[in-house]
């Protein structure tokens, strides 16, 4: 009797051990099934369209090996996408983040409606892409739109080749700004107010207290903020589908909207894969490249 | 190297809250002025009044003989070393105390010169390259000296520099700083709350309450002639012990019944004090103020010649605190608990009842209504 107890205790305890191995795997499942279906499985799928030719349901039919990257690197279309996304990126980056520190320091101090200002800073992160384009459109209308009546112009801005991206990367820059009135709002708070304290009665002026204690302060915030906004730029769809569609003359044909455009018009899925791959590598490679750099830049 | 001159100076904020009242001072070149006052007295205000800091609602700031209520704080040639230090994050301790230097664009050798010079004075020459982060909280407190000392400036402000280290590092910083000021011979203006560091350090303590100033005068002059109830209560360790009383007249000498009751404890003035009373008190009332170490055990009073044929007392030890070279304890008594600073060997523990004296040559008397000292202003 007392044997049989004392083999029960055993049992228990194995029964436990191995609860115990399964129990936090257990704990990940819901979100490796989430991340499983919508992230790793089309990342993967992705990749292995990029080898074929598919049918115009998006089948893979016929394995050409890299032939899809071979055809994209003798493309002009191809170069001039990269192109165009380099430089809407960098638009998109300088101007969001210089909109957003600014905004940042100057709602850093306390006066009267400084909520109204907070919020109306704060306010296009809450805007869908789509609806900002939409509202983009009127206003930059050539005959009803306000900026060519406020400005007493003539210009058809969405669909001058000269104007078309700046508007676009603008729009997506103002878009971006908000989130980035928050990142850096957060660092700001986070800076000790005494420091500046010290720095006045140092004799330190206010562009003397920016440049050596507020931007370094900001300085870890900032390269996060930086690399979030470089992959949110290379991934900016909504705005050109609205406004140009990679028109006039493919000088809005970001990258996204070129693999867009090559899936879903010219059903050319193995093409549109070979370029998603090449995206993920571009912006990996900067990501990369930044974390590298962050060891340097990052003062504290 | 500066006079540094508050006339009627007064800091209120929006909502008509006045946190510093008609504030006079004249600090004179090469003192060691304390502000000393509990929380929320106001000191750290009037401080930063002076660094430039917070505006000056009311009155006049003099530097040097020059009207500084608009200067910036930059240009009034002071430097501030802050509670918490507020050392730059971003920047090592070299560039820490450079820093008011660089941004006045003095040349790089004469900078590190002056850097390296100070660092020496502070023994912090190993730690130059070091970010604020790796210090420990001693180092952190010389660097921020340093980084005030660098410039030569005019005077120093300090608010409560030292509050954020431990006790035995407390007392280390002091006395360095006492040293500093004597080899640097600058004008230092600091604000604490600790009594300790405002005695030892002070050439001049201001004592501050709600607002306004209390006494403004030399360490022993305060702890002996302490101006009103307030500033004997502050100054000291244990505090003075108080006791409400009646001038009461027996045989044409006056008399302070203690606790307003003629049956009760009668002390017996000396003859200055008496005098006073007499002609200005009799049958008012008044709060007579004893500190622990005037009152003795009434055989160590015999010993040392006191009269002991009056002022004595008995009361039952309530409490009682060990300090190694002395003890102090705390008695209840039916006219007020007092304490008592007594010897190491004594042997009184709670409960017993202990005979004691109290040396009446050092009672301090003041009136129950202004709460003022009247030994020193009659």
């Amino acid at each position: 009797m007392y044997g049989n107890k004392y083999l029960g205790g055993i049992i228990l305890n194995q029964k436990k051990l191995k609860t115990g191995k399964i129990e936090p795997y257990l704990y990940i499942v819901p979100s490796i099934v989430l991340f499983g279906v919508f992230l790793f499985y089309p990342f993967f799928k992705t990749i292995y369209l990029s080898l074929y030719k598919t049918n115009k349901m998006g089948e893979a039919k016929l394995f050409v090996g890299l032939q899809n990257y071979m055809d994209l690197f003798q493309s002009k279309s191809f170069y001039n996408s990269l192109a165009v996304t380099l430089i809407f990126v960098m638009i998109v980056v300088i101007v969001s983040m210089l909109l957003g520190l600014i905004t940042a320091v100057l709602c850093n101090r306390t006066f009267p409606g400084i909520r109204v200002f907070s919020t109306a800073y704060a306010l296009p992160m809450a805007i869908a892409s789509s609806s900002a384009a939409m509202i983009f459109q009127i206003m930059l209308h050539p005959t009803i739109g306000i900026i060519n009546k406020i400005f007493r112009l003539d210009i058809n801005w969405l669909n001058d080749p000269n104007t078309a991206l700046i508007c676009v990367a603008l729009l997506t820059a103002w878009l971006n700004s908000g989130i980035n009135f928050l990142y850096f709002s957060a660092g700001l708070s986070s800076i000790d107010e005494t420091i500046y304290e010290r720095a006045s009665v140092d004799g330190a002026n206010g562009v003397q207290k920016f440049f050596h204690l507020t931007l370094p302060g900001l300085s870890p915030i900032m390269f996060y903020t930086l690399v979030v906004n470089i992959i949110q730029a290379f991934q900016a769809f909504g705005q050109v589908k609205i406004l140009t569609e990679g028109g006039p003359n493919d000088t809005t044909n970001l990258i996204v909207y070129s693999i867009y455009r090559d899936a879903f018009f010219n059903y050319r899925f193995g093409s549109a894969a070979a370029q998603s791959v090449i995206l993920f590598l571009i912006v990996m490679v900067i990501t990369l490249i930044m974390f590298r750099i962050e060891k340097k830049g990052v003062k504290y | 190297m500066a006079n540094i001159e508050l006339c009627n100076v007064s800091k209120i904020y929006e909502n008509h809250n006045c946190v510093v009242k008609d504030f006079n001072l004249s600090i004179k070149d090469k003192e060691f002025v304390i502000f000393v006052g509990p929380s929320g007295c106001g000191k750290s205000t009037t401080l930063r009044m002076i660094a430039g800091l917070e505006e000056i609602s009311d009155g006049e700031l003099w530097i040097d003989g020059k009207l500084c209520n608009y200067t910036e704080p930059g240009d009034r040639g002071l430097s501030m070393v802050f509670q918490n230090y507020a050392l730059y994050p971003n920047m090592n301790v070299f560039d820490n105390m450079a820093f008011s230097l660089k941004i006045r664009n003095i040349p790089k050798n004469e900078i590190k010169q002056k850097v390296e010079q100070v660092a020496k004075i502070l023994e912090i020459e190993q730690l130059l390259k070091r970010r604020p982060k790796e210090l420990s909280g001693g180092q952190r407190q010389r660097v921020a000296i340093g980084s005030a000392i660098v410039r030569n400036p005019k005077a120093f402000l300090m608010d409560e520099p030292l509050s954020n280290l431990d006790a035995k590092l407390r007392a280390q910083m002091r006395i360095e700083l006492a040293k500093i000021h004597k080899e640097l011979g600058t004008t230092i203006i600091y604000v604490t709350h600790d009594q300790t560091e405002a005695m030892t350090l002070g050439t001049r303590i201001v004592v501050m309450k709600k607002g306004e100033i209390q006494q403004a005068d030399t360490p022993t002059n305060l702890y002996q002639c302490p101006a009103n109830v307030f500033v004997a209560g502050f100054i000291g360790s244990p505090a003075m012990n108080f006791f409400p009383a009646y001038v009461g007249q027996l045989a044409g000498k006056a008399f302070l019944h203690l606790d307003n009751n003629v049956n009760g404890t009668v002390l017996t003035p000396v003859k200055k004090i008496e005098r006073i009373l007499k002609n200005a008190y009799l049958g008012k009332k008044v709060i007579v103020g004893i500190r622990p170490e005037d009152i003795y055990e009434y055989e160590d009073a015999k010993e040392r010649g006191f009269d002991v044929s009056m002022n004595v007392i008995e009361a039952v030890v309530d409490a009682r605190e060990m300090l190694g070279s002395e003890v102090i304890l705390h008695f209840e008594f039916p006219e007020g608990n007092f304490a008592a600073r007594v010897g190491a060997e004594n042997q009184n523990y709670p409960g017993d009842a202990v005979k004691l004296y109290f040396d009446v040559e050092k009672l301090h008397i003041f009136d129950k209504e202004t709460e003022k000292n009247i030994l020193f202003i009659l």
